[in-house]
This record gives C-alpha cells, sequence and structure tokens, in this order.
C-alpha cells in the first residue's frame, strides 16, 4: 500500500538524521532531567530542610538557648560561622548573613545584649533577615522563633513561679521560727519580672527586609523579563552565528574570502551584527518590560546596561562556538536548541534558583545563564548597584572570551 | 614571465591529506585570453582556481598574478583578480543592487565611483533593468548573470570563473560568453574558465587545457589539440554487455589509441576507422547484438579520451 510505502521512507529518513533525533528525543530528556531535579523539592513527600544562617552576637544564657533549641529542629540546618578570606572559620556576620539570605531566604539576627536585656526585663528583640521575593522560608522562619521564644518564656514563668512558691514557702517558715531565713532572690523583684514580659511583649520577633529600596517590592517581571530575553538573546545569537554556516554552505564565505579583506573582518563583521541585534533584543524586552508592567529597573541603570552589555557578548560568543562546533545549519540549530533549553531549565530563567537544590544551584553556574540571572537579581530584585554584579560582570566577560576564542579555533573555513 | 604573461604558475600544487587535488600544475595565461581548464568532475579544477583566488593556500609551488605571488601579496593579488564561484555567491534577500553595493564597499569603493562601478557591470550582463529587485525573483540565468557582475566590480585583470554555467538555460548561457568575449576584447582582462562541458571550451576559449587527476595533460589551441591527435571514432550501439576480455582485445588492435565502453554503446579511438571497422564489429559480435555503427571524425572530445583513456562523463 503506497501510505505504508510513504511512512516507511520518512521513518528512515527521520531516523537517519541524527540532528532531528536529538531534538526529538535527546533534548526533550535533558530538559525533563534537568527540570524534575531542578523542581524535585516541591513534590519531595520528605519535608524540605532549610538553611538558616543564625548571627549570633550576643552568647549569654537566653541566646544560646535559642540556638540550642534551632538546632534540635530536624527541619532546619543551623550555619552560625562561614569561612573567611583566609579560609579560616569564623563567626557569621550580618553582611555574610544579608548575603545568604539571597539564596536562603531567611536569617535569625541575634542582637548584642539580647540575654542581659531579657534577664533584666528590658525590650529585647530577635531579628528575622527575609527576602522579600520569597513567602514561604521567612514565615516558617518566623513561626518556629515564635514557638521557641514563647517555650522559653513559659519555662521562665514557670521557674518564676516556682520560685514564687519557694520564696513564700520560705516566708511562712521564716514567721513560725520566729526569725528570717535568707532567701538569695528577692520574691517582690521576681513577681514583676514575670508579670512584666507577659503583659508587655517584651520578647519580640521583628522582620527585616534585605532589599535595600524597600520602596520597590519585586514583582514577578523582575524575574520573568531577565530570565526570558536571556534565553531569547541566546536564541538570537545562536542562529544568527548559525548564519555563519549558511554563508559557507550557499558559497558566499568563499565568495567572501576571495575579496581583499581578512578573516578577522569577516569573523568581526557576524559578531558585532549579532552582538548588537542581542543588545536591541534585549533593549526592547527590556523597555516592554518597564513602560507596559511598570517593572523596576532597580537603583543603577549603568550596572543594568553593563550586565546586559556583558550578557550579549557572552550569548555571541556562545552563539559562534556553536555554529564553529556544528558543520552544517541544521546540526548548529539542533545544537543550539539543546544547549538553550538546558541552560533555560538549568540556569534560572523559568524560575528562581534558590528553589531548585543547593548542588544544583552550585552546578548551574556552568552555564552563562545563571551568572547573567545572579546579576539581575541583585540589581532588579536587591536594588544593589555596580559593585553587587562585579562577579557576574566578570564571569560572564570570561565566558565570552573562552567562547570566542574555541569558536576561532575551531571554525571550520573551507 | 613576459609583459603579455599575466598569470603563471610554477609546480602549484594542493594536497588534502593523502589526496593530491593539484599536482605540480605549470601553465601560463596572456592578457586578453580565455584558457578553459577542461576535466571532468573531480579533476581538481575548482582547487586550482581557488589557489589563484586566494582562497585556499597552495601545499607547494608557487603562483604569480601581474608579478606578484599569490601567497606573499595575497591582499593586492586579489584586487586585480575576479573570482566567480561555481556556486552562487549572492545574498537572495538582497536586490541585485544591494548585492553589489555590498560586495563594491569590500572592494573599497564608495560613492560615485561606487555607483558608476555598479552601473557599469549591471550593463556588462545586462541586469539594469532588474537592479531594484529581489535576487529570489531572479530566474537562475539572471543570478549566474549577476554572479558574474559580483566578479566583474573590481575590474579585473584576471578572472577565474569556476563553471559559471552550471544549471544555465542556453539563453543566459549566451549572455554570459558574449559578456566574457566584450571583456576580453575591449577591457584584454585574461580569463580561466573551468568547465567539464567540451561544447563551451570550444566555442569560448582561446587555449584549452586537458586537467585529470590534478594535472594539465595538454594546452593548446582547441584546433591544434585535435590536429594533433587526429583519427577517428567508431561508435557502436549494441544490446546486452560487452566483456572486459573484448574490450581488451579491441584495444590491442593496430592504430587504436583508445576504447572506452558505456552502457549499450562503445566508443573507440583510432588513427584510421576504415582499416579495423570490419574487426571491431565481428569482435563485438561475438558477445552483443549491434544495433548502430556511426564513424566520426577527431573532436575535443577524442581528443580527452586519446589524452586521458577517460571520458568527460565518466
Amino acid at each position: 500500500m503506497a501510505w505504508i510505502t510513504i511512512a516507511w521512507k520518512d521513518i528512515r529518513l527521520q531516523l537517519g538524521d541524527w540532528v532531528g533525533l536529538i531534538w526529538l528525543f535527546v533534548t526533550p530528556i535533558i530538559v525533563i532531567t534537568v527540570a524534575s531535579f531542578a523542581l524535585s523539592g516541591l513534590f519531595n513527600p520528605t519535608y524540605q530542610v532549610f538553611t538558616v544562617p543564625v548571627v549570633q552576637l550576643d552568647h549569654g544564657k537566653v541566646a544560646n538557648q535559642i540556638v540550642s533549641s534551632l538546632r534540635t529542629l530536624s527541619a532546619l540546618h543551623i550555619e552560625t560561622t562561614a569561612k573567611n578570606g583566609a579560609g579560616k572559620v569564623v563567626p557569621l556576620t550580618i553582611q555574610q548573613a544579608r548575603t545568604k539570605v539571597q539564596s536562603d531566604k531567611a536569617a535569625i539576627v541575634i542582637p548584642q545584649g539580647f540575654s542581659r536585656n531579657v534577664e533584666n526585663g528590658k525590650q529585647a528583640a530577635l531579628i528575622v533577615l527575609q527576602d522579600p521575593t520569597d513567602k514561604v522560608v521567612p514565615s516558617v522562619v518566623r513561626n518556629i522563633l515564635s514557638k521557641i521564644v514563647a517555650g522559653i518564656q513559659l519555662r521562665d514563668i514557670a521557674v518564676r513561679a516556682e520560685i514564687q512558691g519557694e520564696s513564700n514557702a520560705v516566708a511562712a517558715l521564716s514567721a513560725q521560727l520566729g526569725h528570717p531565713l535568707r532567701f538569695r532572690l528577692n520574691p517582690a523583684q521576681v513577681a514583676r519580672s514575670s508579670q512584666s514580659i507577659i503583659a508587655h511583649d517584651q520578647l519580640r520577633i521583628q522582620a527585616q527586609s534585605v532589599i535595600s529600596d524597600a520602596s520597590h517590592t519585586p514583582s514577578a517581571f523582575q524575574s520573568n523579563v531577565p530570565g526570558y530575553a536571556v534565553m531569547f538573546m541566546l536564541f538570537g545569537t545562536s542562529f544568527a552565528g548559525a548564519s555563519l554556516l549558511s554563508e559557507k554552505e550557499s558559497g558566499t564565505l568563499l565568495k567572501l574570502r576571495s575579496l581583499p579583506i581578512r578573516r578577522v573582518d569577516i569573523i568581526g563583521g557576524k559578531l558585532s551584527s549579532n552582538f548588537i541585534v542581542a543588545l536591541l533584543q534585549a533593549a526592547i524586552l527590556f523597555a516592554v518590560g518597564r513602560l507596559v508592567f511598570g517593572m523596576w529597573l532597580g537603583n543603577s541603570l549603568a550596572a543594568l546596561c553593563l550586565l546586559i552589555i556583558v550578557t550579549a557578548f557572552s550569548a555571541t560568543g556562545l552563539g559562534m562556538l556553536i555554529a564553529a562546533l556544528s558543520k552544517t545549519r541544521s546540526q548548529a540549530t539542533g545544537l543550539s536548541i539543546l544547549i538553550i533549553l538546558t541552560s533555560s531549565a538549568l540556569g534560572g530563567s523559568w524560575w528562581p534558583l534558590y528553589i531548585v537544590p543547593h548542588w544544583m544551584q552550585t552546578f548551574a553556574h556552568i552555564t552563562l545563564t545563571a551568572w547573567s540571572m545572579d546579576g539581575f537579581n541583585q540589581l532588579l530584585v536587591y536594588g544593589n548597584g555596580l559593585s553587587a554584579i562585579i562577579p557576574s560582570v566578570t564571569a560572564l566577560l570570561a565566558m565570552g572570551l573562552l567562547f570566542f576564542s574555541i569558536a576561532l579555533w575551531r571554525f571550520r573555513w573551507d | 614571465m613576459s609583459r603579455e604573461e599575466i598569470l603563471e604558475t610554477r609546480g602549484l600544487t594542493k594536497r588534502y591529506g593523502n589526496l593530491v587535488a593539484v599536482n605540480e600544475v605549470d601553465f601560463t595565461v596572456r592578457e586578453g585570453e580565455i584558457v578553459g581548464l577542461l576535466g571532468p568532475n573531480g579533476a581538481g579544477k575548482t582547487s586550482l582556481v581557488s589557489m589563484l583566488a586566494g582562497i585556499l593556500e597552495p601545499s607547494g609551488g608557487q603562483a604569480f598574478v601581474a608579478g606578484m605571488d599569490i601567497v606573499r601579496d595575497s591582499a593586492r593579488v586579489k584586487q586585480i583578480v575576479g573570482f566567480v564561484p561555481q556556486d552562487l555567491a549572492v545574498y537572495p534577500e538582497l536586490s541585485g543592487y544591494q548585492n553589489l553595493s555590498f560586495f563594491a564597499s569590500l572592494y573599497g569603493l564608495k560613492g560615485r565611483e561606487c555607483a558608476e562601478r555598479i552601473s557599469d557591470v549591471l550593463d556588462i550582463v545586462q541586469l539594469s533593468g532588474w537592479a531594484g529587485k529581489k535576487v529570489r525573483t531572479y530566474s537562475g540565468g539572471m543570478k549566474r548573470r549577476l554572479n558574474l557582475a559580483v566578479g566583474l566590480l573590481n575590474r579585473p585583470a584576471v578572472l577565474l570563473l569556476d563553471e559559471p554555467t552550471v544549471g544555465v538555460d542556453p539563453q543566459s548561457r549566451n549572455h554570459i560568453f558574449e559578456s566574457i568575449k566584450n571583456l576580453v576584447r575591449e577591457r584584454k582582462i585574461a580569463v580561466i574558465y573551468t568547465t567539464h562541458y567540451m561544447e563551451e571550451a570550444e566555442h569560448l576559449c582561446d587555449r584549452v587545457a586537458i586537467y585529470v587527476d590534478g594535472r594539465i595533460t595538454a594546452c593548446d589551441r582547441p584546433q591544434d589539440l585535435v590536429a594533433k591527435i587526429g583519427g577517428q571514432t567508431i561508435t557502436i550501439g549494441f544490446d546486452g554487455e560487452l566483456t572486459e576480455d573484448i574490450l581488451a582485445s579491441l584495444k590491442g588492435l593496430p592504430n587504436v589509441s583508445n576504447a572506452v565502453a558505456r552502457m549499450n554503446s562503445l566508443e573507440l579511438f583510432a588513427d584510421s576507422a576504415v582499416d579495423i571497422v570490419g574487426t571491431v564489429v565481428e569482435r563485438v559480435r561475438t558477445v552483443v547484438r549491434p544495433t548502430s555503427l556511426h564513424v566520426s571524425g577527431a573532436s575535443l572530445e577524442t581528443v580527452f579520451l586519446a589524452l586521458t583513456g577517460r571520458s568527460l562523463r565518466d
């Protein structure tokens, strides 16, 4: 039958096309694997262990009691130390905790003099540093802390009540004996102190956002616009890079090589056009985000522009690398789709990286997407400036240069 | 190199690993001369012209254009060499004018000079009326003519044409031939024209180089090549399959320079057909049934067969 013959011919052709096979089978398998690992926490039947940085500036009895209580909770992994520049383990600082909040979403600060204030019946507050982009973790940490504090208060009340009772008994015994017995605690003072805690909410939990500019609450656009901008910049530059292969296939590259121009002019021209188009693409996407959706562009437009430029540079390099590693345009297209979809899932274009397991957050930084998204989050979510994106800018520049170097080395002119 | 000779190669060689595509080729081309490189597909013609165009680096030997070494003075050589590749090296989404303007800019042409040069080459290939239209709307022949126009933008002293009429209709082919002849006549440019079409070489070229397996076997005026080889061709049509034994025995006949068997036909080259035609038919008849017999004089094709032992269609 004719339809069977036609179907069989098409299947044979499809099975012989390895680019098509990658697109059909390998790419979805890899993307599904990455996405499943990334979102494993959301579907895991066992509870997720949160890492909570704790800055312990007070080492009094109450502070130690709180930290000990936190450590007993299996749902939390408490970090009170960090490595300094010399690799030495030192107590965590507030600055380090603020940085960690960007990935861990909440941290606890026990201020200096906290225990003394509590013991003296003065106002005392525990500070929860929180990332407003996440509603779950800070709320969990605040609740846990409230319960611990309530427990301490109850224990304190019970102890004081017991002491009060003992004190009353001593007073009665003194009256019976007819001479005063010495008792270390002043019963009246103990009673006053206990009532004061309960009555005036002396021990408080204070939430503090780590976002420097509190007037701009992050919206979904702050994450989605850069995320999808990076992904589509990668698509644009990869397909444009592959146009070099089209020129090779069509014969125009051969013609260009017969002209009195250098090879570097040919590659440079291609790069520049891809780079400019990528910049234009990003500019339009951010402009739409700002003008149509009212997206906040951070506190430093210069830093944002710099980050877009280095991202476009790095993406252009990746596009050229894919072109250099492919023999035909069709191969380049298959390879581009595989690399871009995988790095978008892995690098945080589709969802914030903090929701993926820690090992994956680290592994994600083999992609330029992760570095770029780190930078965009610093600027658009946390409202930080140029200094906060230096690691991202450096990594993206290094990646771009590496991609270009390999592309120039590996490109087959003939 | 004499003043007339604009191009010269000395032992020019190109190797790809173990494959020798161009094997120590020596030849010269004079101003105002069209030299055809006649050879089958895969003979190495494109590799040879690609080296002369500065696209491929030679593995050995030397070549000079207007006294300049094609490797050492590559940039200057490229300024005076026009290259028309076998593939259409134009951008279909641009207009003819935009294509020419792009390539002219890469030759460093600007402003009025650029416009005049574009107008000039459009006149030569007779595409002025189509300059503003996108190339994708052109016919195959028009695209070929535009391809030629791009190769003329730098007013070359040497024009390298790599099979410029592949897939072209007869009318466009004649346009291209006329354009080339006019250029040679009026501007005295030298042309190297690679082809595997015998008729093109015979019709267009002042000299023809028989080019097989990366070597030039002979190079002369077409009529001189034919005169040198001389003889006649016996063509026998038949039903069935000729055995190798018979073919070998035919090649061994007196005055036979070569014999080539194709599907249902045999071509045999001899100094005089009359002396051997009876024997040939008899021997063929022992294995197959002859259906036709034709005897003709020498041609460039017989020259090619006689010199290389194979047909251009092989």
